[in-house]
């Protein structure tokens, strides 16, 4: 049975907040004959419905998880005083102290909602990019974690990458190459003259990222270049392979 | 009822559509002055492309009749 284990004065936070009986000998402070107010004290939940309305509704300094198979999870929770509610527990699952073989990650709803929103965001940006992109630019990226766009003015081919992790640190290759081979030179580190860094800032999803470096690059060569950082080749296989948005 | 539309590349968005009836004259105005604020006055530079990525050219200018138009925030070297 899952089972909670609150730090001094917390108690009391969660017996009196509680909505969910988890078990009536327990609900009031002052019959409980576990409650403390100067020591730590254990509750434990009837089941993990219980035990999750506890962790999202108390303030909850530190506690020990058991979900009844063996796997002790151990959080490190915001401090003492700070608001009871959720939506204010920013930094409440920070700290997760893992096995090695555990996958499980527990959000706090403000992360989680963040986090199903950054998915979102990045799912209209690569619908965005995929109109932005011809067939064939679009096979590519899927393909190789690439596109090859001329450049509007100067008709110099420039290989767009998705790197891995989303980086956008001069993730664009000039090529030496003709139009036969652009496509699909393999990386030789002679076919690249240099490559440019410039981007929209940071905090743009990667699908808008790679769409305006197109656009800029076929329709707005001379001011993109203006503005491009060059630097020096080095040849990495810095690509990310292609996966379909979450 | 005929709608068109521009796409405006947005941190908090991914993609923020702004939809407007071409033969309804509040819209097509209230398009035009996002437009031009975010093109003259954020320098946002403005394409208008076909579905298929084939072809494109940049524009200055709102034009309401445009099928599709893409604003793309300036970016910055690295």
């Amino acid at each position: 049975m899952p089972t909670c284990t609150s730090a001094n004065g917390v108690w009391q936070t969660w017996v009196t907040t509680s909505t969910i009986t988890a078990s009536t000998a327990y609900m009031s402070p002052t019959t409980s004959p576990y409650y403390n107010s100067t020591t730590t004290n254990v509750l434990t939940a009837t089941n993990d419905t219980v035990y999750n309305h506890w962790v999202s509704t108390g303030g909850i300094a530190a506690h020990n998880y058991n979900n009844g198979n063996g796997d002790i999870y151990i959080k490190s929770l915001c401090a003492l005083g700070e608001s009871l509610y959720p939506h204010e527990h920013v930094n409440a699952y920070d700290h997760v102290a893992r096995r090695p073989d555990e996958n499980a990650h527990v959000y706090t709803w403000k992360e989680h909602l963040r986090k199903v929103q950054r998915r979102r965001i990045r799912r209209q940006s690569l619908k965005l990019l995929r109109t932005v992109l011809t067939r064939e630019e679009w096979i590519s990226l899927r393909t190789h974690g690439y596109f090859v766009v001329q450049g509007g003015e100067t008709e110099v081919y420039y290989r767009i990458r998705w790197q891995h992790g989303d980086s956008m640190v001069a993730n664009i290759d000039v090529l030496k190459l003709g139009a036969d081979r652009a496509a699909n030179d393999n990386w030789p580190m002679k076919s690249i003259s240099t490559q440019l860094c410039c981007h929209l800032p940071t905090d743009y999803p990667i699908g808008d990222m790679l769409a305006a470096q197109k656009l800029m690059l076929k329709y707005e060569e001379r001011k993109f270049l203006q503005r491009a950082n060059c630097h020096p080749v080095s040849y990495t296989a810095n690509i990310r392979s292609f996966r379909r948005a979450a | 009822m005929p709608t068109h539309s521009f796409s405006t590349m947005s941190s908090e968005h991914g993609d923020k559509k702004t939809v407007w009836n071409p033969d309804n004259a509040d819209e097509v105005e209230a398009a035009r002055r996002e437009f031009d604020y975010l093109v003259k006055e954020k320098k946002y530079s403005a394409f208008v492309s076909k579905d298929d990525g084939s072809q494109g050219k940049r524009i200055d200018k709102f034009n309401p009749e445009l099928g599709r138009m893409i604003l793309v925030p300036q970016l910055v070297g690295g």
